[in-house]
């Protein structure tokens, strides 16, 4: 942006449009994972209640196969949205201590909403699992889920590994800086 | 978003010199002081739905372009470099000397002067350009989100650090 900036010699109505141009694009980026999953989540519960209603042979399992799964798509739209208010809604005019803190906040790696999209993964996993689950149990329903298991925890943990990579590559370098300032500040 | 405009042209009018100096305390480069004082119009524009009028306008700028600045030169931490030089009209808030005299001397060694003062941490450089800007203690205080104590000692602290570099009888 700084660059597309300086292309118009800080001339204040061009200024201007470029940051209504720069508050769009960051509201639809902000949105678009939300409206995904809201979105997905919606579409999900539609076919699972049309599911639930004619479908004769729907197990009870599938059903709580289907309630995991909506609360597991709500429960990420949720999240997408609370962390992008944050990040839209980063307030420079705060007191310098207090904008530092926050955004120590923001780049720590186990946040409290973390707590809560494993809960979610959670959910994902137990859905997933109804879904093979047959009554009574056969040897073949549970090797089945036994091998869902593993490759789940093998592609959570490989998730899990990325991201904490990619956190220490991007935003640890940034956490720590931020907490030397914070540090000196605080310190007489 | 037509009010948003006009208290912000308004804003701009005001108060553009202030930031503008800010700028130039961090940048000699005539083109980054553009971006930074760009950036800092952005984050005013992104903030103004949270002035409440709770602090002065100054205050609230003031806040928006030291935040800036620190998130700015953030992108280049080690690369940040003061700037003061002759122009810079409150230069004898630096020593609590004969306000002429510690003037004078500090003119004559502007170029160690600016050696010094970047050797200064990131945080100390901040409350430096808060002090060339004229501003009291309390205000300081009220920008950074510290104690006035704190911004005593800390101001304290580099005054004297700086008193010992140009003592004439120092071996600077």
């Amino acid at each position: 942006m700084n660059n597309e900036l300086n292309k118009q010699q800080t001339n204040l109505p061009d200024l201007i449009s470029l940051l209504r141009y720069e508050d769009e694009r960051n509201k639809k980026s902000t949105n678009r994972f939300k409206i995904f999953y809201f979105v997905f989540g919606a579409v999900y519960a539609f076919v699972f209640i049309l599911h639930f209603l004619f479908d004769e042979d729907n197990a009870w399992t599938d059903s709580l196969s289907g309630i995991f799964y909506v609360l597991a798509w709500i429960t990420f739209a949720l999240l997408f949205r609370k962390a992008n208010k944050e990040y839209s809604q980063i307030d420079y005019s705060l007191p310098t201590i207090l904008m530092l803190r926050k955004a120590a906040q923001r780049y720590k790696l186990f946040q409290p909403k973390l707590r809560i999209a494993i809960g979610a993964v959670i959910l994902i996993n137990i859905a997933s699992s109804l879904n093979k689950v047959v009554i009574p149990m056969t040897q073949s329903a549970i090797s089945d889920i036994i091998q869902f298991q593993i490759i789940f925890a093998i592609a959570i943990s490989v998730g899990f590994i990325i991201g904490v990579l990619v956190w220490r590559k991007r935003q640890k370098p940034i956490r720590d800086n931020i907490l030397a300032l914070i540090d000196e500040l605080e310190n007489y | 978003m037509k009010d948003k405009e006009q208290q912000f042209n308004a804003l701009v009018t005001d108060h553009g010199d202030k930031i503008r100096r800010i700028c130039s305390y961090y940048n000699s480069d005539p083109d980054e002081q553009k971006d930074m004082y760009q950036e800092i119009l952005i984050n005013i524009w992104n903030s103004l739905h949270s002035f409440r009028g709770d602090a002065a306008i100054s205050t609230w700028i003031y806040r928006i372009s030291v935040n800036t600045s620190l998130s700015f030169t953030g992108k280049s931490f080690r690369k940040m470099k003061l700037i003061v030089n002759t122009d810079t009209s409150n230069l004898h808030n630096l020593l609590d000397e004969d306000e002429t005299e510690s003037k004078l001397n500090l003119e004559r060694n502007l170029n160690q002067l600016q050696t010094e003062l970047n050797q200064l941490s990131v945080i100390d450089k901040s409350l430096i350009t808060l002090l060339l800007e004229g501003l009291s203690m309390r205000e300081i205080a009220d920008i950074i989100g510290i104690t006035e104590p704190n911004v005593k000692v800390k101001i304290h602290r580099i005054k004297e650090q700086l008193k010992t570099k140009f003592k004439p009888d120092g071996h600077e």
